[in-house]
């Protein structure tokens, strides 16, 4: 996470900015993916959401 | 007169007790008496309201449910032909070319708008934040923070200027406003009410209800506003029930679960004893209070910042590119981390949301109808409190605001939240019921039985 991520989507940010950022973005981005290697299945995919959310109705 | 409930308003219209033009007029006239000091308008429209409402006294023939009552909306729900600034400096000068379905469909139901509702710069504040517009204030106390996003909405209401008001709730931003300023508000089940013509924060996860004094008028204008829209084909095709005839007052038997864990975490001792009252009375009507275990909450809360941020980031891009200056820091620094999150990890966030989702009421509403949560986990702060001083301090204020709604929006269930007493200081403080997919009429009803044998729904600022 640096700033060629932010040359990629090109918006320009000040040092400070991006380590502020980063310090959300960062500890955010790594339990996300700790959780998803955890739990993911190959079967899991969007749509089944709105599936589960009428069939609970 | 403006101390009715809509529902009451509504129906002394009906019955030919008070005039349309009579009810618009005290409401522009508290509008211009009060709005000024609490900020809560981004635009009064009265020579409209006024023509709307000679009409509907005109009006003859079947009246819809809303028929004649002053009603105003949150200012990101797009009027064709007018600006709709959305609280931003980026879209002040926006005239939308279409008119959201929802007002489309308060105006077939009859209610006459006067106007449109300040907010917090594109949704983005738990506590109605608005550096550019100023922010909005507590009808209870002034120095304090209606709540946001909704947060003209949460003060207009609370202040008696009008019966009711659509929000948005993409964090807890119906929720909030609604718990910090003594009112009720609905967030439905995602894709229950259409989207179409509001501006977005985060497609996957913004919703629309209502904000009013009670249980019954979110009843009525869940009918009003819920169900299949074309222009919304993520909205879904579920038949709409009818919430208002189905509230009984009936709450034996109902039962209500409490989470062992996370929600309760951070409650004040002043908080939780109001919340405990609230699960007494609900006991004294026959309901059964029980204790549940929920999932790991703070995974939800990590997925729900990720979609959030990555679609808001989408939406707003370009605009960071080219106008950063026009954000305030605030709204800006909680857009921009949506910037570094790679592809995969969005995608993973929503593929996971099923089997998150399906965990969470498998567990948490296993043995229970409804969760009872808090609303907010500490007494209203002031603007001072939110705005200044160790940005640490005020980050974690902001943080905690929208601790127990956020999650909830990224599993797409519906809450509502229920005024239930006030703190030390005088303000609000509200419980929440949460339930499974679609049970926007189970929450009504417990809301609306608690609303039966308590007045806190009633009380008014001075």
């Amino acid at each position: 996470m640096d700033k060629s991520i932010l040359e990629l989507q090109g918006v320009a940010m000040s040092e400070a900015d991006l380590a502020r950022v980063v310090a959300i973005a960062k500890p955010a981005n790594e339990k996300a993916r700790e959780a998803a290697e955890a739990r993911l299945q190959f079967e899991d995919e969007p749509a089944h959401y709105q599936g589960f959310l009428h069939a609970r109705s | 007169m403006l101390g009715l409930s809509l529902v009451e308003a509504a129906e002394a219209i009906r019955r030919r007790k008070i005039s349309s033009v009579e009810l618009t007029q005290a409401a522009i006239e508290r509008a211009r008496k009060l709005g000024a000091g609490l900020n809560c308008f981004a635009l009064l429209e009265a020579e409209e309201a006024l023509k709307a409402a000679k009409k509907s006294d005109r009006a003859r023939g079947k009246r819809g449910p809303l028929h004649g009552v002053p009603l105003a909306h949150k200012d990101l729900f797009y009027r064709k032909g007018k600006v709709v600034a959305c609280g931003s400096k980026i879209r002040a000068d926006f005239v939308a070319g279409t008119t959201a379905t929802v007002l489309e469909r308060m105006s077939a139901a009859g209610a006459v708008s006067i106007g449109a509702l300040h907010m917090a710069e594109f949704a983005f504040s738990p506590t109605g934040y608005n550096e550019h517009y100023g922010h909005p204030r507590n009808p209870w106390n002034r120095a304090h923070v209606p709540g946001g996003s909704s947060s003209g909405s949460g003060a207009a209401v609370a202040a008696r200027i009008v019966f009711g008001s659509l929000g948005s709730d993409t964090g807890g931003s119906v929720r909030l406003p609604a718990a910090i300023c003594g009112l009720t508000g609905l967030k439905p089940t995602i894709t229950r009410v259409s989207r179409a013509g509001v501006m977005p924060l985060s497609h996957s996860i913004d919703c629309v209800g209502p904000l009013a004094r009670t249980a019954r008028d979110c009843a009525r204008l869940m009918e009003v506003i819920s169900g299949a829209d074309p222009a919304d084909p993520t909205c879904t095709s579920l038949p709409v029930p009818r919430y208002e005839k189905a509230l009984d007052g009936k709450a034996r038997g109902l039962r209500i679960g409490v989470p062992r864990s996370y929600f309760y975490d951070p409650v004040s001792a002043e908080i939780r004893k109001i919340l405990e009252a609230s699960l007494d009375a609900y006991r004294r009507i026959g309901a059964k209070v029980v204790e549940v275990d929920i999932p790991d909450m703070s995974v939800i809360n990590t997925f729900m910042h990720i979609v959030m941020t990555v679609e808001a980031a989408t939406i707003h891009r370009r605009w960071l590119q080219a106008r950063r200056k026009d954000y305030s820091d605030q709204v800006a620094g909680r857009i921009e981390p949506g910037l570094l999150y790679p592809a995969t990890r969005y995608a993973e966030a929503l593929a996971l949301r099923a089997r998150l989702t399906r965990e969470f009421v498998d567990q948490a509403l296993a043995k229970a109808d409804v969760l009872h949560l808090p609303a907010v986990p500490i007494p209203v702060p002031t603007i001072e409190e939110t705005t200044r001083g160790d940005p640490a301090d005020v980050a974690r204020v902001i943080g905690v605001i929208g601790y127990c709604t956020r999650g909830l929006n990224y599993l797409g269930l519906p809450a509502i939240s229920v005024p239930c007493g006030f703190d030390s200081k005088g303000l609000p403080v509200g419980f929440q019921l949460a339930g499974r997919p679609f049970s926007e009429g189970t929450l009504l009803r417990a809301a609306d039985a608690y609303q039966r044998v308590t007045d806190w729904h009633r009380r008014e600022p001075a």
